[in-house]
């Protein structure tokens, strides 16, 4: 009675209000965000040695360095931060169940992403991104979403885990 | 310091204590009375807004650490240390939904 009488005046007058939300609840998860960025860090290893392959570089060519070298490190901690969100947050117990080797795999991705961090190498890059594309295909395989592979229709025109969504 | 008032809760994680759409009333709460853990809160958060939340404690430095009900909330260290300022009062009475 009372509830409804409050129930009432709050759509006359609005109440202001409070929350008590939960840890952000929109449940907005997608592994393409680390996808992404680890497409990046291939394309950016691929301009470095573009530009390693010069030998003497110009004093806009080393600043063109620098600032690919950044993006790189840049994505690469951001690989780590959306695995670790979807993997953190996303991931429950039955999810776990039903694919046991996630925790190895979050594992096995900060470390490959550290590893690609570290040095400018195209295979390091590419290990990372076979395991990113794992944690994408069992990702959409806890939603009961099939995924294909299929060629990124840009640089660096790697193989990507899409979502068959139609 | 606001005044006495009305709010209605959004979200879950002070359920079941404080379910979604309750209403709680906020009375405001002076310095100089004690806040005691476990008091239901209403602060201003400056990340998250205007929260409901449970008292934990008060640190050293006089900065309150809340807390949900549950473990959908954020937690303890995710919210952090909230300025005594930023208290808008206490509930004193909460109004669920029926």
């Amino acid at each position: 009675m009372l509830y409804q009488a409050l129930s009432a005046l709050d759509k006359r007058i609005k109440l202001p209000r409070v929350k008590a939300h939960c840890d952000i609840p929109c449940k907005i998860y997608d592994p393409i965000s680390a996808q992404l960025a680890v497409l990046t860090m291939i394309r950016m290893v691929d301009l470095l040695e573009e530009l390693s392959a010069k030998g003497t570089l110009t004093a806009n060519e080393q600043a063109q360095f620098s600032r690919l070298v950044a993006q790189k490190e840049e994505h690469g901690l951001k690989v780590k931060e959306e695995v670790r969100v979807i993997w953190g947050d996303y991931f429950k117990q039955p999810q776990f169940e039903q694919f046991p080797e996630i925790h190895d795999l979050a594992h096995g991705i900060m470390l490959a992403a550290s590893a690609a961090k570290q040095h400018i190498n195209r295979d390091r890059a590419l290990e990372l991104l076979n395991q990113v594309n794992r944690f994408a295909e069992i990702f959409w395989a806890t939603k009961g979403v099939a995924t294909y592979t299929a060629t990124c229709p840009y640089p660096p025109a790697e193989q990507l885990v899409y979502p068959k969504l139609a | 310091m606001s005044s006495l008032h009305l709010s209605r809760v959004e979200g879950q994680s002070m359920a079941p204590r404080l379910p979604a759409d309750s209403f709680v009333l906020v009375m405001p709460w002076p310095r100089w009375l004690n806040l005691r853990p476990g008091m239901l809160v209403k602060v201003y958060h400056l990340r998250f807004g205007y929260l409901v939340k449970r008292l934990d404690h008060i640190d050293s430095l006089g900065y309150l650490w809340l807390r949900g009900e549950n473990d959908q909330s954020l937690t303890m260290e995710q919210m952090g240390p909230v300025e005594r300022d930023h208290l808008c009062g206490v509930v004193c009475w909460t109004i669920k939904p029926d």
